[in-house]
Order: structure tokens, then sequence, then C-alpha cells
């Protein structure tokens, strides 16, 4: 059996996208043990995972490259055309937690082939735990009349990633879901995310949403992990 | 006045509701750090304790949660003034208030911000100093007690723990945050956060924040159930919701009210609220619960030892207390600890837990090595990789110490004698860091060679132990396993001893069950029938090799037998496992080479041991040549090619290493195990993603290169360090992000002024070609394979 067990947070997850962030392009060149341990990767991670979310919404005034929300001001050209036409912004964060970086260090010990493949259960669910948090978080929108846009990281073209410390503490994320900012302006957990997501009255000619957006909106059009 | 410690647990206390809130609605912006407002507007802060005062509170928590030096940093004021100037503010306000009954101050120290290591970069030492720095300004400005409250993390709540009693004489209460499941967010249950805290010997404990109090009833209710100590409730006010921009909770004062009294009704000591109460709430809690009970501290006898996530009763059921990491009679393992190799170490540990270890020893003396520091390495590394709790195993009472310090839970301790020397030795540290230690039957007259002897011992040392502070649940007793075949009657002794220390005594016990066979043949055995014999006497924990099957069916059985093991279902799910499992692959139907190239571990090494034994091979040098290099070179071409994937390549790579492992003995001696050359391999400072550098190290290892891998967040001045005291030739650097592509470029820079000879490799997401180039590497490995090609042309090694 490949499928990962029923009735989970996690049971939707893609198996194909799990192999991609491992390192496996396609899946039709694996073997049936290495689709079992993808699987057996997911449970595990999925098992270890305490996921929490955080969502804050914020005022927005976006003026030349400069995005003030809640008057915190970031200077990054990609944002402000990002955020062309919101009126609001949420701020969101959301962490599978430590469980998930301790499993992982602990298969790297031991066996790295497999932590290489906990590595890629665990990007492919705190992809699919935002998306399900975005959801619910879009249909609350939407019942409004607004659309959220994708989801804009500290690291997307010009968006600093310094700005990682901002948002966290804006979010006090850390007091209500555990994610740090360490010295070096890393996030922990490292598998947690943090994101400026647009509140806007039209979809305008953007692909996708917070939801489900994925990475259409990157500018990196070559990137191998890259999802249509 | 009276101190606060007199009243706990005699009358009901209440602790205030929230400040953020108060502030918030007072104007403060999020994101702005409140603190400041002690200095900026200390009448605001005043006016808020005055309403908690008056409100009926009893407890004013200062306005200190983020007055750490990281936090505060930048912002023009440090520590010292803010908790001043926020002491000062609830002192006013105690003065002013018309409120007459019993008033303290409680010095408020949250969390820092930041994950200690391993789950984050901020080190323990660092937590500690924060939090001491803070602990001795509230001290000094005039608190009356230190809470530490909202925390997450258990090893951040014992730095600050450590910080407040060793800098402070002030009583400390501590409140972490739960979420509905039971857990704190770093994975902690209740009983593990019970265990760790009344080990540190705090004056009350329970939670705040998070949740409303109908949400974390079932956790109150679950820490009702294990405490020993006074507890607190502190919730929120329910729910956040976010309301045109502004953050509201859901939970009325009425309401509020209702459901503390029907906590309290559980048994608390002290009640107050986190985010979203109002001195209105408080003051409907107040009304309602004034007169409740409160609860005093009240022993409940359970033996526990915990780790970062959960504790282990002992005495309820058999354990197993993992006994390989330990270096006596293990060649293997004293080569490990000689060269420093702590991944076998954690190898170790790892395997024990998957064979079913509950709690795991951990022993790394030698003569020659830094013990306590290779014991505090071993303790927190081993944290980093299991969840089990560890018995720190040492006679050295300084790595002792250590070790129970670095500790994230509450430990066992291996060991304390009858000796009055080292009772007076190792009962401080118990007393002080909290642990469940094992007495060993052993006093300065030696073994005694009667269970009566051993008995008289350890009652001795469960009294003495009482004089410390030291409740008995905290003593488990060794009755001491000697060589049957160097005493006859020793076994029996030994099975005595058990049955009269569990019943005249009443305390736990442990045995080193192994020792019963040395000299003898086929020691498993006697070991397994040993086992159970002591089990039946009444072992709790024995302390044997979890990965030998002949114990392990023991242990499975006895379960079973005797009503351990509810439909017989672990016996049954572990046996018709094994019984299911299709017959393992003939290693001899499979070549060593398709077996490297399949990523067939198990079968690889059988196959190598079968050349072996079969004599067919003249030189062992022959498999590498023949075999495991071909296999290596043909997987390493696929993945270069793509038509090999990454867990493939790395499944081939520990397949090789398996076979490696068996080759060693037969290489040892000839000089054809000699390495390739030492690559020194790091993340940079300030990175803490390392997947891709173990990934090199991994393959750079199989292709024979000796790597010393310096680990994550490694400062530019740790790898010259290394380069010159190990005259390295070859450096490969890692780093996951632009911002830590600069510390890449330092280190580069660094090692080009003062080791200019070194070559440097260099691989991460960011970088290319050019950006390696430009920062000024010798060559850029976009992968695992890459990095061992630029290797071998450095070694001239192809």
């Amino acid at each position: 059996m490949h499928e990962v067990t029923p009735g989970r947070w996690y049971s939707a997850v893609s198996i194909s996208e799990v192999l991609r962030y491992s390192g496996v392009r396609n899946e039709e060149n694996c073997d049936a043990p290495m689709l079992s341990e993808a699987v057996k990767a997911v449970e595990q991670v999925g098992e270890a995972s305490l996921p929490k979310s955080i969502g804050r919404e914020c005022t927005l005034a976006v003026k030349g490259n400069i995005c003030a929300i809640d008057g915190i001001e970031i200077v990054s050209r990609s944002l402000a055309e990002h955020l062309a036409d919101c009126d609001r912004a949420l701020l969101f964060a959301a962490t599978l937690g430590s469980g998930v970086d301790m499993l992982i260090g602990r298969y790297s010990a031991v066996r790295m082939s497999y932590a290489v493949m906990l590595q890629g259960a665990a990007a492919a669910l705190i992809e699919l735990y935002c998306d399900s948090e975005c959801a619910a978080l879009e249909s609350k929108y939407q019942s409004e009349g607004c659309f959220l846009l994708p989801r804009f990281s500290p690291g997307y073209g010009d968006f600093p990633l310094d700005s990682q410390q901002i948002l966290n503490a804006h979010l006090n994320a850390y007091k209500y879901a555990g994610i740090a900012v360490s010295a070096g302006g890393q996030m922990t957990p490292m598998k947690s995310v943090s994101a400026v997501i647009g509140i806007s009255r039209t979809r305008g000619n953007r692909r996708g949403s917070c939801a489900s957006g994925k990475c259409a909106h990157c500018p990196n059009t070559g990137c191998i992990f890259r999802r249509t | 006045m009276k101190k606060i410690t007199e009243l706990l647990g005699k009358k009901m206390l209440f602790f205030d509701g929230a400040m953020g809130t108060m502030l918030q609605n007072s104007g403060l912006k999020a994101g702005d750090l409140p603190e400041l407002l002690n200095i900026t507007d200390p009448a605001l802060i005043t006016s808020v304790h005055k309403k908690y005062y008056d409100a009926g509170c009893n407890i004013a928590t200062v306005n200190t949660f983020g007055a750490n030096a990281c936090k505060l940093k930048g912002s023009g004021y440090s520590a010292e003034q803010v908790i001043t100037a926020a002491v000062n503010c609830a002192k006013a306000a105690r003065e002013q208030s018309q409120n007459d009954d019993d008033q303290f101050i409680a010095m408020d120290m949250g969390p820092i911000g930041r994950l200690i290591e391993p789950m984050g970069d901020l080190s323990f030492d660092e937590a500690y100093d924060l939090f001491a720095e803070m602990a001795s300004c509230g001290e000094k400005a005039g608190a009356d007690l230190i809470l530490i409250e909202t925390m997450g993390a258990t090893y951040e709540v014992k730095a600050a723990v450590l910080a407040a009693k060793e800098n402070t004489s002030l009583p400390v209460f501590v409140t972490c945050a739960f979420d509905a499941s039971g857990k704190t967010f770093t994975g902690a249950d209740c009983e593990a956060v019970a265990a760790l805290l009344e080990g540190l010997r705090v004056d009350a404990y329970g939670l705040n924040c998070g949740l409303g109090p109908d949400e974390l009833f079932p956790v109150i209710r679950k820490f009702a159930e294990v405490s020993s100590l006074p507890l607190i409730f502190n919730p929120n006010a329910g729910l956040p919701k976010q309301k045109d921009g502004a953050t509201c909770f859901d939970v009325d004062p009425d309401s509020f009210a209702a459901s503390m009294r029907k906590a309290a009704e559980l048994g608390l000591s002290v009640m107050g609220g986190c985010c979203g109460t109002t001195p209105a709430h408080m003051s409907a809690m107040i009304n309602l619960c004034r007169d409740m009970p409160a609860r005093s501290a009240a022993d409940r006898g359970v033996t526990m030892v915990s780790s970062y996530t959960h504790a282990v009763r002992i005495g309820e059921e058999p354990l197993i207390v993992g006994e390989r990491i330990n270096p006596t009679g293990k060649k293997r393992f004293k080569e490990a600890l000689k060269n420093d190799e702590i991944s076998y170490i954690l190898g170790e540990g790892i395997a024990q837990q998957d064979a079913g270890a509950h709690i795991l020893d951990v022993n790394v003396g030698m003569p020659g090595i830094d013990e306590p520091a290779m014991l505090v390495k071993a303790v927190t590394r081993l944290q980093g990789v299991t969840d089990l709790p560890l018995q720190i195993d040492t006679s050295n009472i300084g790595a002792m110490e250590q070790a129970l310090r670095r500790y994230n839970g509450k430990p066992l301790i291996n060991s304390v004698s009858g000796k009055e020397e080292s009772m007076r030795a190792v009962f401080p540290l118990v007393r002080k860091y909290g642990g469940t230690v094992v007495g060993l039957a052993l006093d300065d007259s030696g073994i005694p060679s009667t269970a009566e002897g051993r008995v008289a011992i350890a009652r001795r040392i469960i009294e003495t132990a009482a004089e410390y502070g030291i409740s008995r649940k905290d003593i488990i007793i060794d009755g001491l396993t000697l060589t049957v075949s160097a005493e006859q009657d020793s076994a029996n002794v030994t099975l005595e001893t058990l049955q009269r220390v569990k019943k005249e005594l009443g305390v736990c016990t442990t045995l080193g069950v192994s020792n019963i066979s040395f000299g003898l043949p086929k020691r498993e055995v006697i070991n397994s029938v040993f086992y159970t014999c002591a089990l039946n006497a009444g072992l709790d924990c024995a302390i044997i090799n979890p990965k030998s099957e002949a114990m392990m069916n023991a242990y499975y059985s006895y379960r079973a037998l005797r009503g351990f093991d509810p439909a017989c279902g672990d016996y049954i799910s572990v046996y018709s496992a094994a019984a299911d499992a299709p017959a393992p692959k003939q290693s001899s139907s499979m070549s060593l080479k398709s077996a490297i190239i399949a990523g067939l571990g198990d079968a690889a090494a059988s196959t190598v041991r079968e050349l072996l034994q079969s004599g067919s091979v003249a030189d062992p040098m022959t498999i590498i040549t023949d075999e495991l290099i071909p296999a290596l070179n043909e997987v390493g071409d696929g993945f270069e090619k793509g038509t090999v994937f990454l867990p493939q390549l790395l499944m081939s790579a520990e397949a090789a290493k398996a076979s490696f492992e068996v080759l060693k003995d037969a290489l040892a001696g000839t000089g054809s195990d000699e390495k390739n050359g030492k690559v020194i391999l790091a993340t940079v400072k300030d990175d803490i993603h390392d997947i891709g550098k173990n990934i090199v190290k991994v393959l750079l290892e199989n292709y024979r290169f000796d790597v010393l891998d310096l680990g994550r967040d490694v400062p530019a001045e740790t790898v010259l360090e290394n380069v010159r005291k190990h005259q390295i030739r070859a450096v490969g650097l890692s780093a996951l992000m632009t911002t830590t592509v600069v510390r890449m470029e330092e280190t580069i820079r660094l090692l080009r002024r003062e080791a200019p000879d070194v070559k440097i490799f260099v691989g991460g997401a960011v970088l290319t070609e050019d950006y390696a180039m430009q920062i000024g590497a010798d060559a850029y490995c976009r992968d695992a394979m890459a990095s061992v090609r630029y290797c071998q042309k450095i070694f001239n090694a192809e």
C-alpha cells in the first residue's frame, strides 16, 4: 500500500510532491520500497507535528516601493507590486513545530536517505497545512466580497529576509505559535512559514490565491521545484 | 507582612489579569515594547496594578514579561532600568490601594523569544544569563516572588528556574502555555512539565495563556491529578478574535468566573487571568472563588523521570534501560570516544530506542578523555535525536553536575551508594537539579554478602536522602548483580534483596542484569533467565541490551504472562510481524555490487561477511576494488546523469558503509584501510540549515575521506582553528540563504588570509558558480557528488 492513512490532517498530501521535494523528479522512476518510504515519512512527520498558525489583519498603505503594514514600513518593489490594489493585508505565520526538526535530526544521524525523505515530507506538509489554514481565512473574506492573494514571504523577489523578524514580532508568533527567529534571521522551528497576504476587492490578473496559488507568482520561472 | 509561601496552600490566592490587554485598551500599538511604559508612563502602569489590587487580587505581576536584554536591545534602556521602574509602579499601586488583603509583587519573566539549541540557536548559558539578570534586578527592586510564565519550551523553563534560584532568594512560581491537546509548543505533556518543575523544587506551578478556562479544563484537571505541589491556573478570557482590526476575547467576566469556579473544585492554590482578562474578570472570579479551599503541597509518591516531551513512571510495569552507551568492554565504543565520534554514540541511542528501550543509560567514562565535557556533549546531543529520558551514569561528580544542569527533563542518576562520601556529594545535586537517583546497596565495607546487609544499606540511603529533602519516591535501589560463576549464591542474594526492598522499603528497584554472566559462555541464555527471575522478584528498571533478542523475548513474554500486555497486544504485534515477514533475501543470490546499487544495507553486509568467511577472497582489498568502488561509481554516475535520485544515491551510500564496517576489522593493520584525506565540513555562522552539508558528509565518507564535521552555525574562527589543528587541505562550507552567504564570504576571507593553502568548496541553495567565485571560493559544488569529485581531484584520489 502506498497510501497515507485516511482521516488525518495530512492525508491529502501528494506523494509526488513529497518525492519531488526529496530530489526525485519523476514518480515513475520510483520502485515500491521508495514509495512506501515516502508514505512512511509522511506519517511520521504528520504524527511528530504540532501544527500551529496565526493570522493578523493589518492596515496597508503602499506608496512607491514602500509598504506600510500597520504603520511598519517595508521597502520592497516586489512586495509593493504584489500588494497593489489591496486595501488591507493579513500577516500570516505557520509551523509544524520543533518535533519535526528533531525527527529529521534523528535520522540525519543514522540514515540520511530517510532523513532526505522526511525533509521532503515536511516541506510538502507545511505547504498543505498553510493551504488549509489559508482556505479557512479565504472563505471568511470571500463572504465580505474580498479575495486573499497568494502568500508572499520574505525572500521572494526583493522582499528582505530580515523582515522575518519584524513579521514575527508583530504577530507575537513566539508566544502564540512557538515560532522564533534566530540571530541569523532564520525561522525556528525550521519548517515554518511567514508571509504577507494581500486582501483585495479585485482578483485582477493575478494567478491563484493564498490557499492554492502555489508559487505561480514567483519570478524564478526556472526553479526545479516550481509548481504549475 | 507575611511571605507568600506562608499563605500558599492555606488560602486561595489570586493573581491579577492581563497587563497587555489593559495597555492595548489604553492605546499601546502591537509591536511596541510595553515594558518601556514603566519608564515613559509609570502612572498608566501604576493605575493598572491598582485596579487589580482593588479588585481583590493578591499578586501584581509587574510589567517585565519581555524585559530581557535581548528584547530591549536598541530600546535605549537596560533591563535594570526597566525592571526597577516596573517594580516601583507596583509598589506605588500597593500603597495607593484601599484593599487591605495580603498583597505581593511578582517579578515577571516571559520567554526570551528564541529557541534554545538544538531546537534553535540560543545557547542554554545565554538564556540563563538573560534570566539571571532579570531575576536579580527584580529582587533588588523589591519583588516578593518570581513568576516565570507563558513558557512553551521546557529547556527555557529550566534555564529560567536555575537563574531565579541561583541568583535570588525569592519563591519561584512557573506557568507554562498549553494547547487543547495538552502539550506545550515543543511537545511537552503535563507529566513532563510536572516532573521537571517538581525536580527543580519550584514553589508552585501550573498553566497560563493559550486558551480560555473551558478549553484548558482538561489540562488543569490532568495537572491536578499528577501534581504534588500548589497549582496555578491563569487562562485567557477565551479565544482571541479580530474585530475592526483589534484583538478581543470572547469570555465575559461572569462566564469566566463560573468556569474558574469549576476549575477551583479540582484543587487550585493560585488563580488569575492572562490575555483578555480585566479587573472585572478578576473581581467576578474572586467573588465566586474566595472561600474555595486552597490546594497545598502533598507528595503523590509517584516515581518518575522525564525527557523534554514525556515522563516515564517507574514501578507500574517493567521498564528497560538501554545499557549500550557505555565503553566498558566495547572496543568500537572506546575508539569512537577517543576520536570524538559523537555520531556513533547517537546511533547506539537511536538503535536502542527502536529496539524498545524506555530510558537510555549514558556512560562515557574512560581514561584519557575529558569526562565532564564528553558527558555534557553526549547528553545534549542525545536529547537532540531521542525523546527518551536519560540515565546519567558517572562516578565523576563534576561530570554529573554539568550533565544534570544541561539535561532537559528529570533524569535518572546512576548512582549514589551507602558510602558517606558518595551521599554527601550526590544528594545535594539531586536536591538542586532534580532526578531520581539509583542507590547502590554497598558502602565503605563493600558489598554485603547477604540480602539483610544490602537492605540495611538501602534503608540508610533512603533515610539520608530524606535529610536532604529528597523523597523516597526519588530513590530506586540497585540490589547489585554479581557474577554467578564466581559465587554460587549471588543470584539468590540479589533476588532476595529485590523482594525485600520492594516489600520492606516500598521503593522501586533497578539492576544491571548482564553482570550475572561474566565469564560464562552463551551469556544471553543465562542473562535472559536471570532477567525473568528478577522481574518476578520485583525488578522495575532492568539495565539490559534491548538489541538482544533473548532479553526482549523474556520481556515481551513476561509482560504477556503477568497481565501487563492487554490481550497480549504487544506480544502479538511483535511476534506475528516477525512470523509473517518474508525470509530475508539470500545474500548469496545477489552480488555485493548489486546489493549496493539496490541500496540493501543488510544484504550488502552479509555478502561481505560470507565472502570473508568462505575464504574465497585472498585480499579483502579486492572486495573494495572489484565490487564496492564500481558500485559506487555506477550509482554516482547515474546521479550525475539524472537517472538515480538523491534518496537512492544515499541508500547505496549507506549500503556501502555497512559493507565497510564489516571489512574494517579485516583491513585493520594492512594499511589498506587508510583514508583518502581529511576534509572539514561546516554550515556557516548564523545558518542552522545543515541537511545539505550532512548529505555531503555521507558521500565523502563513502569515498573514504576522513570528514571532520564541525556542525552548523560555525564561526569563521572555529573553522580556522580546526584547519590549523588538523592540518586540513580542504574545507567545504554550506549556506542556505543570501543573508548567510555573507558569513560564508567572511569565513573564506579569514581562511585566505590565515591559511592560504587550504582549498575551499562551497554549496547551498542560493549559490551559483558565479556567486561562489565572487565570494572567493575555489569551487562551487552543486550537489554532493560534485563535492566528492572535487575532493578526489584535490587529493588525487580518483
